[in-house]
């Protein structure tokens, strides 16, 4: 049959393997994370030896990132602030996250009176600015790694709470989850099966912007000075540091740590 | 006997009542049709019934008892969209499990493979005519009158007493609402169970209802 | 028509007449008898070619999406394409409405997004589409929209929530046209449709489900189409309501156009259409006079005589189970439940086809 059959419409990309290549992003990343927490650990010693003789390179083959006035490696040192910065930010998101599941979730099944209560928190949290806040606990902590991991897990969870408690109140009145009630379910099986896989890929996503956030608040109190101690190369202290001797010229203490 | 005593229901904010001082009974074996204009509150009635709503006043009996408010509920609903009425990231197996007494005791991995080693399972998924693949797929790769198969299935698995059906077959082609509604009818001849139905379709309800219930009466 | 449907016409030694070498399908009459088999399809006595074709015609349609395997682990699952429309031929005569019955939830929503030329982003659609005995292209069909072809949606969600009715049927003026001139066609429309002019000033959650419905109708009609598209326009109504709900489709029919009506409702479609196309497996199986649903006897297709003996005025029964069993078909009966379990298993078709998206 000679028939003139017209295209109506393509999809504009073929075949893209999204979920591979998904896969392959979280994997690379993942790594990356892992790899540069292990060897700023390691470089942590180094990155705190001086070396009196070389110092304020700039940047060479020896030093790609140069020295700073004591003779610190900068490339040593950016890597050992980095993994202390990993390290708070994903302690402190984590407590974060944890803390905003265990309120959102609360508030949701709590009843009226939890709810207005956690709300009004929620709230209260939001109005007042993170930075002041986190200077507040930080220095009453003693300053130190503890010191600015608490403030930022305290500061960091109520948009997450509220988008947890949002989630579960919705599937708290779902139709499904009236369903399995009627059918017998209890209230594990309904909290286990049919909540927890609609929370977790907020509580992932929560967690993972609560990261980058974290290291930048971390490194905002540190460059303040409310937070970590000098001694320890972290990406806070080394900018505050870098500031003085921005004006000498040396851009290469500020480059590339920021 | 499933009884309404004295009902009054309204939805929060609503300052008109659905219901006040309404009563009514089914026998067991009985299939009830509810009719009603559009609007009047067929399906809140039925869910009601199913105890899906807790009623202002007046209660809802069942052989004299209130609805249990743990455990599997004498009264099962099956409800127009299958779609809400299956969880979205569950497979269509432990969706099914649920149905059964007991199952969730046992982890849900092990009653997808022991469910069709189960001989009521096996019967009422043969007779619903539920493939066997069907069982591993996630509710949006099924259609509608493959889920309501899933809805009707798991409601009659859970032995109940009586059962609401509100507007089941509206959106499914004749053929699947022939062979749902021949199952069902099947089913509640042989446990003796009652029925409560809501349909727009005159034929359908002249089919299958033993009594009509005419709400705005 | 694709060649296995017209193998099937030939085998069944039904006469058929070939007029396939021209583009927009010339008729030889311009009219024909009640329930006249015809390229296809049965007639109605209202169905009219005044013009020697269809208003809307349909051939080959096909759509698929682009998918993962099902059946698959979920990392190793590869897309495959998974056809939700498979050579679909439907016909618009003047004056007569069309209803396409069918499970919700089977592909008939892209049946009319594909005519109204919205397609969705990873779909492949193919096939040929004449309007009024031109053929259209994908520009074409969205030139259309709204001047000759208009939808007419499900509900008053379809409306913007913070504009007000009037200026949303009223639109933007197209070409050489006139605010005033589209305020006057508005204002004349809802004076037809029994709306009153302060309707026009009202927010759509203000409407009433009947002044919605006529709304939406005036919408549609505002560009004066010669074809409506209505996707399941009386969800949640009752029988007597929908009918009369669709007393305005019908009274567009008779001024010489035509209604494409997408509904899941057979009887409502047995009630208010002319021509019934009988939409299965992505495919329409039958198109049919609306007369010819008196019995099961001048039915044509197995599926089309399963839904007359499954209908609830007839016999509610599934018959012909072989004959129909596509993806929705039951299983055997009378075999011992194992072997019975892995008989369907068997006798399943390869996942390629039914999966996921069939009815």
């Amino acid at each position: 049959m000679s028939e003139l059959v017209s295209v109506l419409h393509l999809p504009r990309v073929r075949g893209a393997e999204n979920r591979r290549r998904t896969l392959v992003a979280c994997v690379v990343s993942a790594m990356l994370l892992i790899v540069l927490t292990v060897a700023g650990l390691v470089a942590h010693d180094a990155a705190m030896a001086t070396d009196f003789t070389r110092s304020n390179l700039a940047p060479c083959l020896s030093h790609p990132f140069g020295t700073d006035w004591m003779g610190r490696d900068m490339l040593l040192r950016t890597l050992a602030g980095l993994s202390t910065s990993i390290l708070i930010g994903l302690a402190a998101a984590g407590v974060s996250a944890v803390i905003a599941l265990v309120l959102g979730t609360a508030a949701a099944l709590g009843g009226r009176k939890v709810d207005a209560a956690i709300s009004w928190l929620i709230d209260l949290m939001m109005g007042i600015p993170h930075i002041i806040l986190l200077i507040l606990i930080s220095y009453a902590l003693g300053k130190g790694f503890i010191g600015v991991t608490v403030g930022v897990a305290l500061t960091h969870w109520p948009s997450l709470a509220r988008v947890i408690r949002a989630e579960v109140l919705q599937l708290k009145d779902s139709t499904f989850v009236a369903a399995a009630r009627r059918l017998g379910a209890s209230n594990v099986h309904i909290a286990l099966r049919h909540m927890l896989p609609y929370v977790l890929p907020q509580f992932v996503v929560g967690l993972i912007l609560l990261f980058p956030h974290a290291i930048l608040h971390e490194a905002a109190v540190t460059f303040l000075g409310f937070g970590l101690s000098p001694e320890q190369p972290a990406i806070g202290i080394i900018l505050s540091e870098a500031m003085s001797y921005l004006s000498a010229g040396m851009w290469w203490l500020a480059v590339f740590p920021g | 006997m499933l009884e309404v005593k004295d009902l009054a229901f309204a939805y929060p904010g609503a300052s008109r009542l659905l219901y006040c001082d309404f009563s009514f009974c089914v026998e067991a074996g009985e299939r009830v049709e509810l009719r009603a204009p559009s609007g009047f509150g067929k399906t809140t009635l039925c869910r009601i019934l199913a105890g899906y709503e807790k009623p202002l006043a007046g209660e809802v009996l069942v052989d004299g008892a209130p609805l249990p408010k743990r455990g599997a509920s004498p009264v099962q609903l099956i409800l127009q969209h299958p779609e809400l009425a299956v969880d979205p990231r569950m497979r269509m197996a432990d969706t099914l499990a649920e149905g059964m007494a007991g199952s969730r005791e046992r982890s849900l991995a092990g009653a997808r493979s022991q469910l069709l080693s189960d001989g009521e399972v096996c019967r009422v998924v043969e007779g619903l005519g539920i493939r066997e693949q069907w069982l591993s797929r996630f509710p949006h790769e099924l259609s509608g009158g493959e889920l309501q198969r899933f809805c009707v299935a798991r409601a009659l698995l859970a032995k109940p007493k009586y059962l609401i059906a509100d507007e089941i077959s509206t959106m499914l082609d004749a053929v699947t609402q022939a062979q749902i509604w021949g199952f069902i009818l099947e089913e509640l001849a042989r446990e003796n169970c009652g029925l409560v139905f809501v349909s727009h379709s005159s034929a359908l309800s002249a089919r299958i209802a033993t009594r009509t219930v005419n709400l705005s009466d | 028509m694709d060649s296995r449907e017209h193998e099937r016409f030939h085998a069944e030694g039904i006469p058929h007449d070939h007029d396939h070498g021209d583009g927009a399908r010339e008729h030889a009459s311009s009219r024909h008898a009640d329930a006249q088999h015809h390229h296809g399809h049965d007639h109605a006595c209202v169905s009219r070619h005044p013009h020697g074709h269809h208003l809307l015609q349909v051939e080959n349609l096909c759509v698929s999406f682009s998918m993962y395997d099902p059946d698959e682990p979920f990392f190793r699952a590869r897309k495959r394409d998974v056809k939700v429309i498979d050579n679909l031929g439907i016909s618009v005569h003047e004056g007569e409405i069309v209803a396409v019955v069918g499970a919700s939830g089977s592909g008939k929503t892209l049946l009319a997004d594909a005519v109204m030329g919205l397609f969705e982003p990873n779909a492949t659609v193919t096939g040929t589409v004449w309007f009024d005995g031109v053929q259209q292209d994908a520009l074409g069909l969205s030139e259309l929209r709204g001047r000759g072809l208009s939808l007419v949606p499900q509900s008053v969600a379809h409306l913007d929530p913070l504009m007000k009715v009037g200026a949303q049927v009223e639109g933007l003026p197209r070409g050489g046209e006139t605010r005033q001139a589209r305020r006057r066609r508005r204002e004349e429309l809802f004076s037809r449709y029994g709306l009153a002019s302060e309707v026009a000033e009202m927010y759509p959650h203000e409407l009433s489900g009947g002044m919605a419905r006529r709304v939406l109708l005036c919408c549609a009609l505002m560009d004066s189409p010669r074809v409506i598209v209505a996707d399941e326009p009386t969800p949640g109504l009752d029988l007597e309501l929908a009918v009369r709900a669709m007393e305005d489709f019908r009274a567009f029919a008779d001024a010489g156009n035509g209604v494409l009506l997408i509904t899941h409702d057979i009887e409502l479609a047995l009630r208010v259409a002319d021509r019934v196309a009988v939409f299965k497996d992505g495919t329409v199986v039958e198109e049919t006079a609306v007369a010819n649903f008196a019995s099961p006897d001048t039915l044509r297709h197995p599926f089309s005589r399963a839904l007359w003996h499954a209908l609830p005025e007839h016999g509610f029964e599934v018959v012909g189970e072989n004959e129909v069993a596509g993806a929705e078909g039951s299983c055997g009966e009378g075999l011992l439940v194992g072997d019975a379990l892995e008989g369907i298993a068997g006798a399943d078709t390869p996942c390629g086809e039914g999966a996921g998206f069939t009815c």
